[in-house]
């Protein structure tokens, strides 16, 4: 462990130099793949996959399924939304029982090309409506949530990606991070914007700060903390290079989230070792008047996530990268008094990028044959999860997940 | 570190050495009976500075070794029971006032575009009178004129969470806070029994649209889950039946309750094996009755003083308490500051302080006067927005606080109090982003105009209201999340070509152009008659440190400062006499220490 604390010190001090160097008109940063080259190749993954990536967006507070891939088809639709309903001919219709929400045009149009796949009814055993428990649920990948003692990128990252990796290893775009990346080995870097993630201090102080971070074994809140420091310190100069090197034709919208996804990019295409990213769009708990808040949601997605896989396809750095978007929970079937709807069950999920075979999977839940008034799930997230882990990152998934799931065939070979 | 020259700031400890000295042995008469009682009894607590300091760190915000020093004068028990002690009088309280219906109905026959204007300029106000409330509350805290109340009451704060962002009403916003911390130190029944009818938890939870038929079920779950059993502890029934109980219970446009009869489902309900025709304060009743009640509420209160989870045989022992102490946290709070195991090794020093903490923590250490404001933004950036929790769970706390982005962060915010940053300088060469909020209000009004149509209902004008309304919080809370995410400033208040990333800059607007540290450190040292380096570099950890150095870091900041004053060519023992150079460079020793890990601890 020291050892290699040495060695990421030594390569960030020339990273730091080389970073530096750019500043004053250099051509570039390091060649990408020095991590790659430092990464042992023993460590349970196939290096094959060793540039993977996995981009998480979680539509966080339960994003209403039913608005989002809507079942025009079906009478029950009709019958129970009223002041939430999606209009049948303004959507994107993807066949004679569904359409996309009139504002995910752009998406429809990615998913007609092939890019995006929906996998309906998605859900767990015992579903809780609580947000919190069920986002546990979620993060742990596994129905004890938090007992699991782990978030599940985590456990992927201790089981399969330990030796070697840089701080950058997972990254969250954004304040809180998710604790499915809960990891006492390989904490999450976190930041909002590049600009501003350094410390602002200098001279002798500054060299005296980056000494201030050597810790022993992490088994100490301080020397956990001592471990953070030295993952800021490290990838806060290689993250502002990288997002100010980053040069793009596509015009991102000007919003957080659309801001985020241009930061991944170019993190993507800066080649930082990072196999997992993760961002969050919130607001989707639409407990009152649903219909304009749920309508201008739909549109930050699709400007967003348009612009993110427009800009990476066609492109090496698309090749290398698999997005997965979800939320804790659907929402009931029925409304609610007050133009919107409540916790609910099972929702769609959505993979998209390059390596994807675009188009529908699992199993659309019955609209009348509810598990107390909600949809009743058809397939298991960790299904999802299982693909990824398994057939995007070549892990096998029992040993992240416990239990064997069947996958979905919706990435190319 | 001498007292003299200090701010009123000690005026806290005065008071403790004053009450403290009326007499060995009895409580103070203010207390009643409750410090006599026999549950508050346990064995000895070692009292000595680490653990004394402790308590501070937990029951309040911090100590100054001057502080200290007083406090071990006196036994623990009465330096609790102080802690615990009403006070004769809090300051003047907040007046908030209450925008006017009637301003509503004057804009009815306006046109378009003037309505829209004295929409937003009431909406304005409405934000100020928020954050002067949020600053007038920092302001409490760092004024320690009564620390463990304004230490309960951020519990309160994280416990029965409100979003002033979503509620958008400051009036309402402020009279919670303002029960919540009167009512601190009292009894969580009476918590529990006002906030089912606090006007602005009942539209945070969209309890207003909670009707006979058409239940809505956001305030019945979120009152078992969060706000007294906890998950697991009730079923999927009982949240419909609760919701049911919950029928009518509102808020009027005068920020007042109001029962709303003909709203209310007055029908029989089943609760957690009870039954009749209960109302929300039945339902309150039934709750508080709960086993699960106790040990939750008790769970927390520990969790967020002790930093780690009690296991259950002590959970269980504290939850007894509180059950029998007819739900008071006094007596609870008194034997959890006077039990050993409060002061146990995995608990002392352990805890990562939330934003609040270290920014309040650090304000007094430095005896520094920032802004309210500033305090309040910085702590928002850092991942404690007060009066806007993430979610109605309030915030997650401890090592969560620190992510590789805040701890710098942490020690930027430090730097600017210290006036040891130069932004401009830092910032040079990074271009700004422009047309924030016009594009925003573009975008919206579009998705809202077609979404206009289906949603216009019977309340005509006052949809149109709050849907405009609505359009500024979206807005306003984008550009919030922009501050947060540092982005540029709207074109209103864009100063030309200035690259500071946004969050950083509004920092410093709220630091103020005239603001300077008012602080000499290099002539408090020399006060406490440091001389050399090592002697220095104590005097400021032990002030600026909630927790013991450990050695390897003072021997780390001794080499810094040995080779700082090596560098200016001074010898070592005439550091303090080299004044401007030496307080240039205890400034920005104090700045590191801030910086570190170990700051960050408390």
């Amino acid at each position: 462990m020291n050892e290699n604390t040495n060695e990421m010190t030594n390569l960030d001090r020339r990273r730091f130099v080389a970073g530096g160097l750019s500043l004053l008109g250099g051509a570039s940063l390091l060649p990408g793949h020095a991590f790659a080259r430092l990464r042992p190749a023993s460590s349970g993954a196939s290096d094959e996959g060793a540039d993977k990536t996995l981009v998480l967006i979680q539509l966080s507070g339960g994003n209403d399924g039913l608005s989002t891939v809507v079942p025009y088809g079906d009478d029950a639709y009709g019958a129970n939304r009223r002041r939430t309903l999606v209009p049948t001919a303004e959507l994107h219709k993807l066949d004679g029982y569904r359409g996309l929400h009139p504002n995910l045009a752009k998406l429809a149009r990615i998913h007609d090309e092939g890019g995006l796949a929906i996998v309906e009814g998605i859900g767990y055993p015992g579903p809780v409506r609580s947000h919190f428990k069920s986002l546990d649920v979620w993060h742990a990948a596994s129905l004890k949530g938090r007992a699991a003692r782990e978030g599940w990128v985590g456990k992927v990252c201790r089981t399969a990606w330990s030796e070697g990796a840089p701080p950058e290893l997972v990254v969250h775009v954004g304040g809180k991070v998710p604790y499915s990346l809960h990891s006492i080995e390989h904490p999450a870097v976190a930041f909002e914007i590049p600009e501003s993630y350094r410390w602002l201090g200098e001279g002798t102080e500054a060299e005296t700060f980056r000494r201030g971070r050597d810790a022993g074994e992490k088994t100490s809140v301080l020397d956990r903390l001592r471990g953070v420091l030295r993952d800021a310190q490290e990838s806060s100069t290689r993250v502002r290079a990288a997002a100010r090197a980053y040069r793009t034709d596509i015009e991102y919208p000007q919003t957080p989230f659309g801001r985020g996804l241009r930061v991944i990019a170019g993190l993507i295409e800066a080649r930082e070792g990072t196999r997992v990213f993760s961002i969050d769009l919130g607001g989707f708990d639409t407990h009152n008047n649903q219909k304009a808040s749920h309508d201008g949601l739909m549109t930050t997605v699709d400007d967003a996530l348009n612009a993110f896989l427009r800009d990476l396809r066609g492109r090496e750095a698309g090749d290398r990268t698999l997005v997965m978007m979800f939320s804790e929970f659907g929402r009931r079937v029925a409304e609610n008094g007050s133009g919107g709807t409540d916790h609910g069950k099972a929702a769609p999920m959505f993979l998209a990028g390059t390596p994807v075979q675009g188009g529908l999977y699992g199993k659309h839940p019955s609209m009348t044959d509810l598990d107390g008034g909600d949809l009743a799930y058809t397939t298991d997230f960790r299904s999802v999860y299982a693909t990824a882990i398994e057939d995007w990152f070549g892990i096998p998934h029992r040993e992240i997940l416990g239990e064997t799931f069947e996958r979905i065939p919706c990435l190319r070979t | 570190m001498s007292t003299e020259g200090r701010s009123e700031r000690l005026r806290w400890a005065r008071v403790l050495v004053a009450a403290v000295a009326m007499g060995a042995g009895a409580a103070p008469a203010a207390l009643g009976g409750w410090a006599d009682d026999p549950v508050t009894q346990t064995g000895a607590v070692a009292w000595n500075a680490s653990n004394a300091e402790h308590l501070f760190n937990r029951a309040a915000f911090g100590v100054t070794p001057e502080e200290l020093d007083d406090i071990l004068e006196h036994t623990p028990e009465h330096v609790v029971d102080e802690l615990l002690s009403p006070r004769e009088s809090a300051g003047e309280p907040f007046f908030a006032e209450r925008g006017d219906a009637s301003q509503y109905r004057q804009m009815r026959g306006l046109p378009e575009e003037e309505r829209r204007r004295f929409r937003a300029q009431l909406r304005a106000a409405d934000r100020r009178q928020m954050d002067d409330y949020a600053s007038f509350w920092v302001d409490q805290m760092v004024d320690y004129e009564d620390p463990l109340r304004d230490r309960i009451t951020l519990f309160w704060h994280g416990f029965f969470t409100t979003s002033s962002r979503d509620v958008r009403r400051s009036f309402e916003v402020i009279q919670q806070h303002q029960f919540l911390r009167a009512n601190a130190l009292g009894s969580y029944a009476d918590l529990l029994r006002g906030i089912v009818r606090d006007p602005a938890m009942l539209y945070y939870l969209d309890n207003n649209a909670n009707r006979k038929g058409k239940p809505n079920e956001n305030l019945a779950r979120e009152l078992m889950e969060l706000f007294s059993l906890g998950e697991g502890n009730y079923s999927e029934a009982d949240v419909k039946e609760v919701a049911r109980a919950l029928t009518g219970y509102s808020a009027n446009r005068d920020g007042e309750f109001e029962f709303n009869r003909r709203q209310h489902d007055g029908g029989i309900k089943r609760v957690l094996g009870e039954r009749g025709r209960f109302d929300g304060d039945d339902v309150v009743e039934v709750l508080l009755e709960q086993e699960a009640c106790a040990e939750w509420v008790a769970g927390r209160l520990i969790e967020f003083l002790e930093g780690v989870q009690p296991e259950s045989a002590r959970l269980r022992e504290y939850a007894g308490i509180l059950r029998n102490e007819d739900y008071q946290l006094r007596p609870f709070l008194r034997r959890l500051f006077l039990d050993p195991e409060f002061y146990r090794e995995e608990v002392v020093g352990t805890r990562v302080q939330s934003p609040v903490d270290y920014l309040v923590g650090m304000t007094r250490r430095l005896d520094v006067h920032p802004p309210a404001r500033y305090l309040l933004l910085a702590a928002g950036n850092l991942g404690e927005r007060l009066f806007q929790p993430p979610n109605v769970k309030g915030w997650e706390g401890g090592e969560s606080w620190i992510t590789t982005s805040s701890l710098l962060q942490r020690g930027n915010v430090a730097g600017l109090v210290l006036g040891t940053i130069d932004l401009q300088a830092a910032f040079e060469g990074n271009p700004g982003l422009g047309e924030r909020r016009r594009e925003l209000r573009r975008r919206l009004s579009d998705a809202r105009r077609s979404g206009a149509e289906s949603d216009a209902g019977p309340q005509g004008d006052d949809m149109d209201m709050d849907m405009d309304l609505d359009m500024d919080m979206e807005i306003d809370s984008e550009m919030d999340m922009d501050m947060e995410m540092g982005a540029e400033a709207p074109p209103t208040s864009d100063s030309g070509g200035d690259a500071v990333p946004r969050a950083l800059r509004a920092l410093r607007s709220a630091v103020g152009s005239g603001y300077r540290p008012r602080l000499n450190l290099t002539w408090r040292v020399k006060a406490t008659g440091a001389t050399d380096d090592g002697e220095i570099l104590d005097e400021l950890l032990s002030s600026l440190l909630a927790i013991e150095a450990p050695a390897e870091t003072r021997a780390l900041l001794l080499d810094h400062l040995k080779a700082e004053r090596a560098g200016i060519g001074i010898r070592e023992g005439e550091l303090l006499e080299a004044t401007a150079a030496c307080e240039a460079i205890l400034r920005r020793l104090a700045h590191l220490i801030l910086s570190l890990p170990e700051a960050q601890l408390g």
